[in-house]
């Protein structure tokens, strides 16, 4: 046994020096080393690509490693340089991509491969290769190889390799650089439309729309300051690719007008459904919530452009469900705004008559609900939900405006039967609670509250439940009332 | 998926040839590569060890060394897991069968200092590869080795019936023999 | 003394690795195309030797012999390890270009069995002056069959162009030109060594 330590020993020791000293090499002496070097070749290079900037910002992680640089020019950042790469033929082929701030390529360059010479090598020696990129887009230019790119003949792994970094780097600033074009990006897509519905409705003054969740749900057609139309895009599949429309409704949802957005589909055929006036027409007079839009049966096909056909009418019916979704349900429901939580409200619907209204705090945490009543707070009705024996103890508690506990319901449990389902049964549990106050009261299990005994962990849970629900109080209500 | 899986096994296997194009695992390569036989046996011993170190090195660099930005100690635990695993072929098929122990077990020990297992293993992480592609990447390089072995031990096996200038005789005459093998070979290239 | 020079010169030319044992095949395959990566990989390898040696030697009496072998993997893959950074920190170019046969310098045949045969079993300086005289030839063999195929594949050595209307032979840079040189230069060395022999018979 001491023999087989002491081999063990030996080894680990072994192991135990060689980590650290290489650690100790890696981060004190020959990583600094490289960072800066590779920092260094990249700001030269930038110089190379951007003569004219001002300035060369380097962006880097926690662990000081570069992620990206900005250029800087006129005192702004006006482009941003990704380092990106993927593996060639010989090993990592690494470029950088330089955009502006709207994606468009600056350029893309060879940072160092080491690609066979004659070969690979080509995607630094001729440039052609790394030109096709430039001006390019890389949130709205596709990169397929054969297709968009053309590969260097001869050194397919290497230009694949390139591509692929190209994909990698466009990802990066879709994912990175995307929130602050974003509007610029709806601004784009919302005046394609108005030049559609300019078009097709010259009588209107003037296209409104509204946006959420950064989408367009739908556009809006004036008139004299009066809302006339309702506007929809939707989509549905063709043959070669989606089949976009814009339906024009008014304001019951009967269909006034239908526009092809865009169809990629095949000419003399599939387009014929933006030629030929006649199958669109058929939709006029429709209701988006009454009709049905099938082929065959209430709509006629286009012969010859069967699929396409079906994609429009798929279309149509995907703007219908849109519209019911958008001015159907929403308003006969007792309009709940949006971040509610449907079951909460159901739940409270249970204790409040149809009149009450129900105001979220913090808006959309489903936490504290303050029942309204002609425009006025009656109740604050609050959920809270500890971890029990077995799973969560969830807990609805009523308190008045001052934080006077009125009522706590246990609202479900799912313990052990027989210990922990008796806290639905013993109701002196929950009563224990009415009286106190929510700002005041402490409520320490053992000293002010009696626990369950043979369910302690339930109680616990559930008297938790309560003191979070004394918190959510306290820093929704307190504040507002501070002020 | 399966396109790709085909491309990576067969540009392991024969394009970038692991020991024509990209020269590795000479030593065994001209070391075992006398008879056609032994050849086999060598490359069925080195199709297991590099699936198998494939797979393990790649869930090491995924959920070691770079969940803990340990990637300095890539070789280390490289080396140290190829030599393990070796070792545990070995154990394990000295127990569950006999008959291919007898078979494999004088290769097994050659493995470790063979430079294709760890290349592929470091050219798995260089490549980017998945899991999926990694181990097929694997079986295509040890395809390609096996493949070599076996084509060089024809040669080899027919080149003794020939008298050679003295000066060529041995290892000099099957290097330039493998040469031309891998002259061939760069026909493959550029294929995808 | 004595023993340190001979053992310098037994790894230059009685035993040269390359040319006479026939170890470190791949590297010597590998990135012999140009004479600078030649002395660059021998250099490398030779501070791997050096230092493997050295510390094998000093902790013979330390390791167990039944954990030799892993002990002196993980000690030779250390200073691979240490090559491996300080040449990307201090010669990138070098670091790129040698590539993957970096790390692999780990199962470079002549660093283990050189750990095996001689600094398992002798003092410091014997073990210091094997792994010099090791490097060095593996170094001179390396860069002298680089040296080969650049002149023959590029019509240059050491990036200076020596034969400026030399039409190359492509085929010397690539995989199959690494086996036909080495197959040439043994042939060379046995045919040296015959004539010898013829010599001093007749």
């Amino acid at each position: 046994m001491p023999k087989a330590i002491r081999l063990v020993g030996v080894l680990t020791i072994i192991c135990v020096v060689s980590a650290l000293s290489l650690s100790y090499v890696f981060n004190e002496i020959a990583g600094p080393i490289i960072d800066e070097r590779e920092k260094e070749a990249a700001v030269g290079m930038l110089r190379d690509l951007v003569p004219d900037a001002d300035d060369f910002e380097i962006v880097t992680d926690d662990n000081d490693r570069i992620i990206y640089y900005e250029i800087i020019k006129g005192g702004r950042v006006a482009y941003v340089a990704i380092p990106i790469e993927s593996s060639g033929f010989g090993g990592p082929v690494r470029l950088i991509l330089v955009a502006d701030m709207d994606g468009n390529i600056e350029a893309v360059s060879v940072l160092n491969h080491s690609e066979t010479p004659g070969y690979g090598d080509r995607i630094e020696t001729e440039p052609e290769f790394l030109e096709q990129y430039i001006s390019k887009n890389l949130i709205e230019s596709s990169f397929t190889m054969g297709t968009d790119i053309t590969a260097l003949a001869g050194a397919t792994v290497t230009s694949d390799a390139a591509n692929r970094a190209v994909q990698r780097g466009a990802e990066y600033f879709m994912l990175n650089f995307m929130e602050g074009m974003e509007d610029e990006l709806l601004e784009r897509e919302r005046e394609e439309i108005f030049a559609i519905l300019n078009e097709v409705r010259p009588d209107a003054d003037e296209f409104g729309y509204e946006i959420e969740g950064g989408q367009h749900l739908y556009y809006t057609i004036m008139k004299e300051g009066n809302v006339v139309s309702y506007a929809l895009v939707s989509e549905g599949r063709g043959l070669n690719g989606p089949v976009q429309l814009l339906t024009i409704v008014d304001e019951d949802g009967v269909i006034e007008e239908i526009a092809v957005v865009s169809i990629v589909d095949t000419p003399g055929y599939g387009d014929r459904v933006e030629t030929e006036p006649e199958f669109l027409d058929q939709f006029k007079g429709m209701s988006l919530t009454d009709d049905r839009f099938e082929i065959d049966d209430t709509i006629d096909k286009i012969v010859g452009a069967t699929i396409t056909s079906m994609g429009a009418a798929e279309s149509i019916r995907n703007a219908a469900s849109k519209w019911i979704e958008l001015f159907i349900e929403g308003s006969a429901a007792a309009k709940p705004s949006e971040e509610d939580d449907p079951d909460k409200i159901a739940i409270l619907r249970e204790y409040f008559s149809e009149e009450y209204t129900f105001e979220n705090c913090p808006a959309g945490s489903g936490a504290l609900y303050a029942a309204i009543l002609d425009n006025e707070v009656r109740t604050y009705a609050i959920f809270s939900s500890k971890r029990g024996l077995q799973s969560d103890i969830e807990v609805l508690l009523f308190a008045d405006l001052t934080g006077i506990i009125k009522n706590v319901v246990i609202l479900s449990q799912n313990d052990t039967p027989s210990y922990g389902d008796r806290i639905l049964e013993e109701d002196w549990f929950t009563d224990q609670y009415i009286g106190k106050s929510l700002n005041e009261s402490v409520f320490n299990p053992g000293d002010d509250i009696d626990v369950l005994s043979g369910a302690t962990v339930t109680s616990t849970a559930a008297n938790d439940a309560v003191i979070a629900s004394a918190d959510t109080f306290k820093s929704c209500i307190q504040k507002g009332a501070g002020q | 998926m399966i396109t790709n899986i085909l491309v990576i096994v067969a540009s392991a296997a024969i394009i970038n040839n692991f020991v024509f194009k990209q020269l590795l695992g000479i030593c065994p390569f001209l070391g075992v590569s006398n008879k056609v036989e032994t050849s086999l046996g060598m490359g069925a011993a080195v199709t297991f060890v590099m699936a198998m170190a494939s797979a393990v090195t790649w869930a090491i660099q995924v959920y070691i060394l770079e969940a803990f930005s340990l990637e300095y100690l890539q070789t280390i635990m490289f080396i140290l897991v190829v030599a393990t695993l070796v070792q545990l072929v070995e154990m394990f098929i000295k127990k569950s069968s006999p008959t291919l122990y007898k078979a494999l077990g004088v290769f097994l020990p050659l493995i470790t200092t063979n430079c294709a297992v760890l290349g592929v293993a470091l050219l798995n992480v260089r490549s980017e590869y998945g899991l999926v592609e990694s181990v097929f990447s694997g079986i295509g390089a040890a395809i390609g080795f096996t493949l070599a072995l076996v084509l060089l031990a024809g040669i080899r096996e027919s080149l003794e019936e020939y008298e050679l200038p003295k000066a060529f005789d041995g290892l000099p005459i099957v290097l330039i023999s493998a040469g031309i093998i891998a002259l061939a070979f760069t026909g493959f290239q550029g294929f995808f | 003394m004595e023993n340190f020079l001979k053992d310098i010169k037994n790894g230059i030319i009685t035993e040269n690795p390359v040319f006479v044992m026939l170890l470190g095949m791949c590297p010597a395959l590998g990135i012999t195309t140009t004479a600078i990566n030649g002395i660059g990989m021998g250099l490398a390898t030779t501070f791997v030797l050096l230092g493997s040696n050295i510390v094998i030697s000093l902790l013979r009496k330390v390791i167990p012999n039944e954990v030799r072998i892993p002990s002196f993997i993980v000690i030779i893959a250390t200073f691979v390890t240490l090559v491996d950074m300080l040449m990307n920190a201090f010669f990138p170019g070098l670091h790129d270009a040698l590539g993957v046969f970096i790390p692999l310098i780990v199962v470079n045949c002549l660093i283990l069995q050189r750990a095996e045969a001689m600094a398992s079993k002798n003092s410091l300086g014997r073990a210091v002056g094997d792994a010099l005289g090791m490097g060095l030839g593996f170094t001179l063999a390396i860069t002298s069959l680089a040296a080969f195929r650049e002149i023959l594949g590029n019509g240059t050595i050491f990036e200076f162009t020596i034969l400026p209307n030399f039409i190359p032979l492509r085929v010397m840079t690539q995989s199959s030109g690494a086996f036909i040189a080495l197959g040439l230069m043994l042939a060379f060395i046995k045919w040296v060594e015959i004539t010898k022999k013829g010599g001093s018979r007749a």
